[in-house]
């Protein structure tokens, strides 16, 4: 790399082109170096600064799963508490030890009274337990479930409510028909909640390997910006709930008003893993 | 004072040759060992002209046939530094089209005796634009490591020093007549700028990637570095 010539003489020769044009192509490589460094840096920062706030992101998530989580415990322990509990106090206290010094018919009477509270007490379990996991979902699938769900709402008579599945031919996993009913839920609520709609309609199908559902309502509803500005707020914990489920499915959800027929589309957009394909 | 700054330039090779062997850490970093050949080679022509030079001797051809196998090496150096498989192919295509003028311009239009300066320039004009690339190549990679804390990078801002602090006295010659004043200019940039050339090398060559490496995200990470280890 060095050319070390035999011919010499003094240093005073240099010309100003070639020391000027030396010094400045020595001043430009080490601008560009800097550059890069500096660059490099900047980006780096830039690329961090955006880690952070995703990992802010999957902690808010995470905070409002848990939150979900505690809500439903604190319901079920509230419900196997003020209504199971009495109810099998009650039993009991038809079965005390007093019961074989009765006579036969207030006996009688205790086992009957017993067996109603215990029988109550079954079905009130069974409801929970439904609450829990729909039998219509375990057994039938998201189809069933979520027909039978609007079914149950348009029955109410306060909404017009219709699903209508176009190929639903192979089931997903029942974890993830289990959250994505669990999504469906939360967002069919929160139209009966805040849109004051008179009608949800509900639409699946599938397009190159993902199912789409498909919700439409004549209320009041969010447009993608105001779904992700919510999902930032510390409240809004439904709609954070239903980002860290559809997380884990690796779904999308997009909000949307269609201002030509005054409706509002929910879309939810959930790919199929290869062995739960269609086709 | 010329002779300090001469032997200066000379024995400041070997201080990356020597920190190559105490502080060679990989022995799979070709691109370390394609430098430090170069450098022994390197070392080898200028004691070899100096020596020629002081008995009177031509040692213009040494220098001209060292021109074009550092441009060799230093096209092989780059292909591999640069991952734009067009851009490699380009670089190694340029190295044929450097090889033929070079024949021509040392055989057949002039003399391997008489300094061929327009190789030379074409040679730095190339290497110039390779460090550039690589530059280029790197602003647009993200990355989770310092560019600074990669030997590449400094064996590549040695090449870019060096290259642009020697480039400008190749156009002196050419325009004028008085050649014997103008080659003796171009001595002294040259050895500053391989002082300098030789001191980015010898940090290049303390880097150790084993270190970075321990600390390598997941390979599925989009800050995974691929080329950590060349």
């Amino acid at each position: 790399m060095i050319r070390f010539l035999f011919i010499q003489s003094p240093l005073a020769n240099i010309s100003p082109v070639l020391f000027l044009g030396t010094v400045g192509m020595i001043l430009l490589a080490t601008a560009l170096i800097l550059f890069i460094i500096f660059h490099q840096r900047r980006v780096m920062r830039y690329q961090q600064q955006i880690q952070d706030m995703e990992s802010e992101h999957q902690k808010m998530l995470l905070r409002a799963s848990i939150k979900l989580q505690e809500e439903e415990r604190t319901r079920l322990a509230a419900d196997l508490h003020d209504d199971a509990g009495p109810l099998l106090a009650t039993a009991r206290l038809y079965l005390n030890e007093n019961l074989v010094n009765l006579d036969k018919t207030t006996q009688m009477q205790n086992i009957f009274n017993a067996k109603q509270i215990i029988d109550e007490t079954i079905t009130l379990i069974r409801n929970i337990s439904h609450s829990l996991m729909p039998p219509t979902l375990k057994n039938f699938g998201l189809e069933s479930a979520v027909n039978d769900f609007f079914q149950k709402i348009s029955n109410s008579g306060s909404i017009n409510a219709s699903s209508r599945f176009n190929d639903y031919r192979e089931r997903l996993k029942p974890e993830k028909e289990l959250i994505l009913f669990r999504v469906l839920q939360e967002l069919v609520n929160n139209i009966l909640k805040h849109s004051n709609s008179s009608f949800i309609h509900l639409t699946q199908h599938e397009v190159e390997n993902k199912l789409i559902l498909r919700i439409h309502h004549d209320g009041k509803g969010l447009t993608q910006d105001e779904f992700l500005r919510f999902t930032k707020f510390k409240d809004g914990l439904g709609l954070k709930n239903i980002q860290s489920r559809l997380r884990v499915i690796h779904g999308d959800i997009f909000y949307e008003e269609d201002t030509s027929q005054s409706l509002f589309k929910v879309t939810l957009d959930i790919p199929r893993e290869e062995d739960e394909t269609a086709n | 004072m010329k002779e300090i700054i001469q032997y200066i330039s000379i024995y400041s090779t070997f201080l990356p040759i020597l920190v190559f062997f105490v502080f060679q850490f990989n022995r799979k970093q070709k691109l370390k060992w394609v430098i430090f050949l170069l450098l022994v080679l390197s070392v080898l022509v200028d004691v070899l002209s100096l020596k020629m030079a002081n008995s009177g001797r031509n040692n213009i051809w040494l220098v001209s046939i060292f021109t074009l196998i550092e441009f060799s090496v230093l096209s092989f150096f780059f292909s591999h530094l640069i991952k734009r498989k067009r851009t490699q192919k380009v670089i190694l295509l340029v190295l044929f089209l450097f090889s033929i003028f070079w024949i021509i311009q040392n055989f057949f239009i002039g003399s391997i005796n008489k300094y061929d300066y327009l190789s030379q320039t074409i040679e730095f004009l190339f290497l110039l634009l390779y460090c550039l690339l690589y530059f280029f190549e790197k602003s647009k990679i993200t990355e989770n490591i310092f560019i600074y804390n990669t030997y590449q990078f400094w064996l590549i801002s040695a090449i870019l020093i060096y290259c642009a602090g020697t480039f400008f006295s190749f156009f002196t010659p050419i325009n004028t007549s008085d050649k014997n004043t103008d080659v003796v200019i171009f001595e002294y940039i040259s050895r500053f700028g391989s002082i300098i050339k030789n001191i980015l090398i010898t940090i290049a060559f303390c880097i150790n990637p084993d270190k970075l490496l321990k600390n390598q995200p997941n390979k599925n990470s989009m800050y995974y570095i691929k080329d950590l280890k060349v």
